[in-house]
């Protein structure tokens, strides 16, 4: 149970993390040219960010509770062989 | 430069790749291979018909224009998709339980199966999607343009191979979303030809980009370093944009807002999704999709700036460069790409504006008319609606290739994308009332959608004529008539912003501002409340709660025969016996209970939505309302917080009933503790007077003066006789104490009552005789066998009869004796005919020292504890002795005992 909800409330957490990542003011902070590895400092960033986000997507997904089945699966099935 | 001829018969080819495609996954899906078109990576490449032909070419435009501002419109999906578990998680399971057709379906049914809401979503979709179509065909034929004539250049106007071509493929598109997206009326309108199609071409786009990106990247350039070096010689802001302000913010807002608004997201994201664990896929591998297809992006727009000849249209940059450096190959797959991009966009929207208007305008409106509800045929509705879909779809493209035709030339259509994801936007405040907000009402999300959409339409769909009308212009320079006060990009003098996030914020803002203010002041149907609950905790198991609303009488037959129209005979046939052998009986036999009308209106809404699905019911369930208070006991909000505070009310009744025990408890300790007091008072003032007797006669025998013989005697003889009474009393007092403690062992055995009683009244011959009274018996049985102790028994009687003779001064005294049975019981009356005891001592009587007072006053003596005794021998067998009005004038007592009646 505590992980259940430790793990909903990083589901919680991840997307308004990234939203505050991928605004002003924080975006700004990386908007002031340069490279880095030859990339471009705010290019490089905003592909972390997004590539982060997928990761950390990828992982929560993982972690979430598996979904209760559905309520009268039997019926759905049974309704889609009709 | 390839020859028109050819492109056109490779992307008919590849129309006709689509066509057998889903023909065969239709057929597939029933066998084995349906897993496969049912699994998650089928979904979240369905999910990609989001990156339409605007994204596809005109994603490297606006980053050729604008530099990063293009990413905004797939950062918005990435964060909603990480963030599924607590948006797009809900959105489903309640489409999926609730059988959604449509965003509009969604919103109609949450608000009280609204019809006027149904419509409203329905033309805000289309309006705001019919322009995105003819975009899809605009970028086809530009598409084409460049490729047969090397021409890269925007060239003016429309040639004829344009409109053929823009035609052939609306009609091609029309031909295959009907022929796959309205075979039948579904269960639920999934349709997986159509989805594994989707799929496929969203494979090939991937690749197609993914293709041109290597291939300008490593290519024509020598790698991402080398290709960001040419950034500054191609004018693009690529390493310091500058343009992270409002406009950034409003975009992400607005492309998170059209991955779940958007009519074709919305099918395919919520309608068409067969298992709710798919979105835990989608969650990260959509974004990762719309990653791989926008890492490109910024380099080719750079390589294609700095390479390509000046003037060239950035948006073609993906044929252009290519085709620039011979590779017409690719360049031919990159239009390909192009093609799917822009196809898929048209299937899917055209499939779910068709069922938006085919449920909520085409459907209500011929349910209406009247002749129409007496259709004898089984398949009238299932026809009504793919007719009506069909031609909706007609009508939908032929819009589509209409504005196309109208507008092609004048650059309106290039922002289409952005003000169409603004219309639709209008929808999200809604929606999530929907979901999270209880108290949202019909009325307040009628208000704020239509003033949102009325909004965008004034702020930013009116300035996109502004070229091709000089009228618009006028009023986007001065406001219209000259109010500067109402000019469309500044509202309210609110000057100065860009006019994409002056009019996201003043539409979404008058839209959700009037969506909480009108819901606040308004108050919901019994239906709203209903639904509400249902989508608002779509989590929380509520088995029942959407059937037990309905109190119904209905015939089975009219029931039958509405499902019939509308899922056709054999569908309608197949629910009912599905119902049927789980209520163990046969269809004809079938009860309509409220659960399978509630499930029935569910099938049905899953063919014609919600709205329409309530009225056809309704018209045949009568009677389907019940209390106010009971729907708010079902379905309102507070209807845990309700049992939970009822439980508490039960805890704290409880805790007041046992509080008001332990007083009762400490009353009764109390009273028991003063009885005791009077009785130990009591015991020693009886103690005392034969004590003080006893004491003064024989102080009187000690002194020394001579008594004479006979007066010695005499006091003798009352010492005597004192001290017997004292004996007896504290005897008496003995008995009674241990019967009322309980200790004496105590075993009933079968007596027979009436040998108690002959020895009863044999004791008390001698007394009665001195009295020179009868003692009188009545009715006696040869048996009465009664459960007690047989000496105990006779007790009793001896001390009633005492009682009775002693007490009775008449002058021919008498005491009766009367046996009589009631049911089981034995019925003992004990009648003289003496002063009888007045009144205010009836009740005290079998006290403790209890005399009567004219006993009392007869001088006759007694410890007054004889009758408490009797009374709680006869309470050991089961039985009652109490003081009852006789025949006669005198006392009579009643004993009354079960009979025995052999071993039970």
């Amino acid at each position: 149970m505590a992980n259940r909800r430790r793990s909903e409330g990083f589901g919680f957490f991840l997307p308004i993390l990234g939203a505050i990542l991928i605004m002003p003011p924080i975006v700004h902070l990386f908007d002031r040219g340069g490279t880095v590895f030859g990339l471009p400092i705010i290019f490089t960033y905003l592909f972390g960010v997004w590539l982060f986000l997928i990761v950390a997507a990828f992982a929560l997904s993982r972690l979430l509770p598996r979904v209760d089945p559905e309520q009268r699966p039997e019926r759905l099935e049974r309704d889609r062989e009709l | 430069m390839i020859a028109t001829n050819l492109i056109i018969l490779i992307a008919l080819g590849y129309v006709v790749l689509l066509f057998a495609l889903a023909y065969f996954s239709e057929r597939w899906a029933k066998g084995e291979a349906g897993k496969f078109l049912r699994s998650p990576l089928i979904y979240t490449l369905a999910i990609s018909v989001y990156c339409t032909s605007w994204t596809f070419y005109g994603a490297v435009g606006s980053a050729a224009r604008t530099g990063y501002e293009i990413f905004t419109i797939y950062l918005g999906p990435t964060l909603v998709f990480v963030g599924w578990w607590f948006g797009l998680r809900k959105l489903v399971r309640v489409g999926r339980t609730q059988r959604i057709t449509s965003l509009a379906d969604l919103i109609s049914s949450r608000f009280g199966k609204s019809s006027r809401l149904a419509v409203l979503v329905t033309l805000i979709a289309v309006i705001g999607t019919t322009p995105y179509i003819a975009l899809q065909l605009k970028a086809i034929t530009s598409s084409l343009n460049v490729m047969t004539l090397g021409d890269n250049v925007d060239q003016p106007g429309l040639n004829v191979d344009d409109v053929r071509l823009a035609l052939g493929v609306a009609v091609a598109m029309a031909i295959f979303t009907i022929l796959f997206g309205t075979r039948n009326v579904d269960a639920k309108e999934q349709h997986h030809g159509v989805v594994a199609a989707i799929a496929f071409e969203a494979i090939i786009k991937l690749i197609a980009l993914l293709s041109i990106g290597i291939f300008v990247v490593f290519g024509l350039g020598d790698g991402f370093r080398d290709v960001f070096a040419r950034a500054d010689a191609a004018q693009i802001n690529a390493f310091q944009y500058g343009g992270f302000n409002g406009r950034w913010v409003a975009m992400t807002i607005l492309s998170a807002a059209a991955i779940i608004c958007l009519p074709r997201q919305f099918q395919i994201t919520v309608v068409e999704n067969s298992n709710e664990n798919h979105l835990r896929t989608a969650s990260w591998a959509f974004p990762l999709y719309l990653f791989a297809m926008s890492i490109f992006t910024l380099p080719i727009a750079i390589v294609g700036t700095a390479m390509l000849p000046p003037g060239s249209d950035p948006d073609m940059f993906v044929l252009t460069l290519p085709l620039n450096f011979g590779q017409e190959g690719l360049a031919l797959f990159a239009f390909i790409g192009g093609f799917s991009s822009a196809t898929s966009m048209i299937i899917i929207a055209s499939i779910a504006l068709s069922i938006m208007v085919s449920n909520h305008i085409v459907v209500p409106i011929a349910l209406r008319l009247p002749g129409r509800s007496g259709e004898e045929d089984g398949g009238g509705v299932t026809d009504l609606l793919l007719t009506s879909r069909r031609i909706s779809i007609c009508v939908i493209l032929g819009l589509g290739f209409l504005y196309f035709w109208l507008t092609n030339g004048s650059g309106a259509l290039a922002r289409i994308g952005l003000i169409s994801f603004a219309g639709v936007a209008q929808t999200l405040p809604a929606i999530i009332a929907a979901l999270f907000w209880r108290d949202a009402t019909a009325k307040g999300a009628g208000a704020g959608l239509f003033i949102g959409f009325v909004v965008w339409a004034y702020s930013m769909f009116l300035p996109s004529f502004e070229e091709s009308s000089v009228w618009v212009a006028q009023w986007v320079q001065n406001g219209p008539y000259g109010i500067a006060f109402l000019k469309p990009q500044a509202l309210f003098g609110l000057e100065g912003m860009d006019p994409l996030v002056h009019s996201v914020f003043w539409s979404l803002f008058a839209n959700t501002i009037a969506l909480i203010l009108v819901s606040l002041s308004t108050s919901q149907s019994v239906l709203e409340r209903i639904q509400s609950a249902l989508f608002v905790d779509a989590f929380r198991r509520m088995p029942g709660i959407e059937t037990r609303f309905m109190r119904t009488s209905a015939a089975t037959n009219d029931l039958f025969f509405v499902a019939q129209r509308v899922l056709g005979a054999a569908r309608a046939g197949a629910v009912f016996d599905s119902f049927a052998r789980e209520q163990g009986r046969s269809r004809t036999s079938l009860e309509p209970t409220p659960e399978f009308i509630a499930l029935l209106e569910k099938e049905l809404a899953g063919s014609i939505g919600a709205a329409s699905a309530h009225v056809m019911i309704s018209q045949v369930v009568s009677g389907e309302s019940i209390s106010l208070q009971e729907v708010m006991k079902i379905a309102d909000e507070t209807q845990q917080v309700i049992e939970y505070s009822q439980q508490l009310e039960q805890k704290s009744e409880e805790l007041r009933l046992t509080a008001e025990k332990l007083q009762d408890a400490n009353a009764k300790l109390r009273e028991l503790d003063q009885q005791k007091d009077e009785f130990l008072s009591q015991v020693s003032h009886e103690v005392r007077t034969p004590m003080t007797s006893i004491r003064s006669f024989s102080e009187i025998l000690l002194e020394p003066e001579e008594l004479d013989a006979g007066e010695r005697q005499r006091f003798l003889s009352t010492i005597h006789t004192e001290s017997l009474r004292l004996t007896q009393l504290l005897d008496e007092i003995l008995d009674l104490s241990a019967l009322e403690r309980g200790e004496k062992v105590w075993t009933n055995t079968p007596v027979d009552v009436v040998s108690a009683m002959d020895r009863a009244v044999s004791v008390c011959e001698s007394l009665a005789r001195q009295k020179n009274m009868n003692i009188k018996r009545h009715n006696v049985p040869a048996e009465a066998l009664v459960l007690g102790h047989a000496d105990r028994l006779a007790q009793v009687f001896i001390n009633l009869i005492t009682n009775a003779i002693k007490y009775n001064d008449a002058d021919r005294p008498f005491v009766e004796v009367r046996f009589s049975k009631t049911g089981k019981r034995l019925l003992i009356d004990f009648q003289d005919n003496g002063p009888g005891i007045a009144a205010k001592d009836r009740r005290r009587v079998f006290e403790k020292f209890a005399r009567g007072q004219r006993g009392a006053s007869s001088g006759q003596t007694g410890s007054g504890l004889g009758l408490a005794i009797s009374s709680q021998i006869i309470a050991r067998m089961k039985g009652k002795i109490e003081l009852v009005k006789g025949e006669d004038e005198g006392a009579c007592f009643r004993v009354s005992l079960p009979l025995y009646e052999g071993e039970a």
